[in-house]
């Protein structure tokens, strides 16, 4: 091969070369911004999903009062029976859903519907003893407990009616989702 | 010119063109912006939501919150007992726990015999600010209350 040749077949190999470093390139960027799109969707989906939960919460007939009022004696038959399918169905396998009432504030700062891990719940004792004295600041509606870590996405204000004194509170909604990173 | 060097900057313009190709198609995903409307849909339901469960609400003492908003009216003084009451009980005990690192402004409006803004708390400037989501309820017949959230500039929309 003359001096020529050797030069023009260089010149092939680095123009080849150059090719393949931009093809490659190009797919490290595609597969880069598919993973993040994959990765916010699956964010999003969650969020909406969180929405969706919240809204429906407040307008749950087993729970409210009126529109968009929820009726706290109610939170206590709720979760006598939450453990049924139906309602793993319709909060879903990963999520935390807990009110919390934040005015007035109550004079004491129990859960009074929160379960223990062995899914025991007294609802007499909370009702007669916290629920009656104004000491229920949060109520657990439902703890899904399938994740090492909980992170709360959505929370929405709602209106707490206290039927035994005829009283309306400002609560908060929150929801959380249950990752198991 | 002859004809291998024309084929050679032919071959160097289709070089160019697909590095070109490639940098327009990288910038519009690093530079597109996101779409903030349903974000914006979703505090302005928020915003909505606070307003009536304050509107239905009771206070420590038992009575109703709308009394106080029109009793701060009636008193047509910020100083005044009701008004001093709704500041830090409304601000302190529930836009700040419910709203925790959104900026907001409360505002109560007068309606009669034009509309006048009576009465406001806040930690956001709606002039000097982004607007994020708004909501106006009624509380008497005279009054409207209305909350706007808003975004001082460098902070992000949903935190």
């Amino acid at each position: 091969m003359n001096k020529k040749a050797q030069v023009q077949f260089m010149e092939m190999i680095f123009v080849l070369l150059i090719l393949v470093v931009i093809i490659f390139m190009g797919f490290i960027f595609y597969y880069s911004f598919l993973y993040k799109g994959l990765e916010e969707k699956g964010e999003r989906f969650t969020e909406i999903d969180a929405i969706i939960l919240t809204d429906s919460v407040a307008s749950m007939a087993e729970l409210t009062h009126d529109t968009g009022v929820i009726n706290s004696i109610k939170i206590f038959s709720l979760v006598e029976h939450i453990d049924d399918d139906y309602y793993k169905d319709f909060f879903g396998d990963d999520k935390k859903v807990i009110l919390e009432v934040v005015y007035p504030k109550p004079e004491g700062d129990v859960d009074c519907t929160s379960i223990d891990p062995n899914r025991h719940f007294d609802t007499n004792y909370h009702f007669n003893t916290n629920y009656r004295n104004n000491k229920c600041k949060s109520f657990t509606i439902y703890d899904a407990k399938s994740g090492i870590r909980e992170q709360e996405i959505r929370q929405n204000p709602v209106s707490v009616y206290y039927p035994l004194t005829d009283e309306y509170k400002i609560g908060i909604l929150r929801i959380g989702v249950y990752k198991n990173e | 010119m002859n004809k291998k060097a024309q084929i050679e900057i032919m071959g160097l313009m289709v070089i160019v063109l697909i590095l070109i190709f490639i940098i327009i198609v990288s910038l519009r995903f690093l530079v597109s912006p996101k779409s903030d409307t349903d974000e914006l849909q979703r505090q302005s339901i928020q915003a909505s939501n606070m307003l009536n469960a304050i509107i239905r609400s009771n206070t420590p003492g038992g009575s109703k919150v709308t009394n106080k908003i029109v009793e701060c009216y009636n008193a047509n003084n910020i100083d005044s007992d009701p008004c001093t009451f709704m500041r830090e009980n409304f601000q302190q005990d529930i836009l700040n726990e419910v709203f925790k690192t959104k900026k907001y402004r409360l505002e109560f409006i007068a309606t009669n015999p034009y509309p006048k803004n009576y009465y406001g708390i806040q930690n956001c400037d709606p002039n000097q600010a982004t607007i994020t989501g708004s909501a106006t309820v009624s509380v008497s017949p005279r009054i409207l209350a209305k909350i706007i959230l808003c975004i001082q500039p460098q902070q992000s929309i949903s935190s």
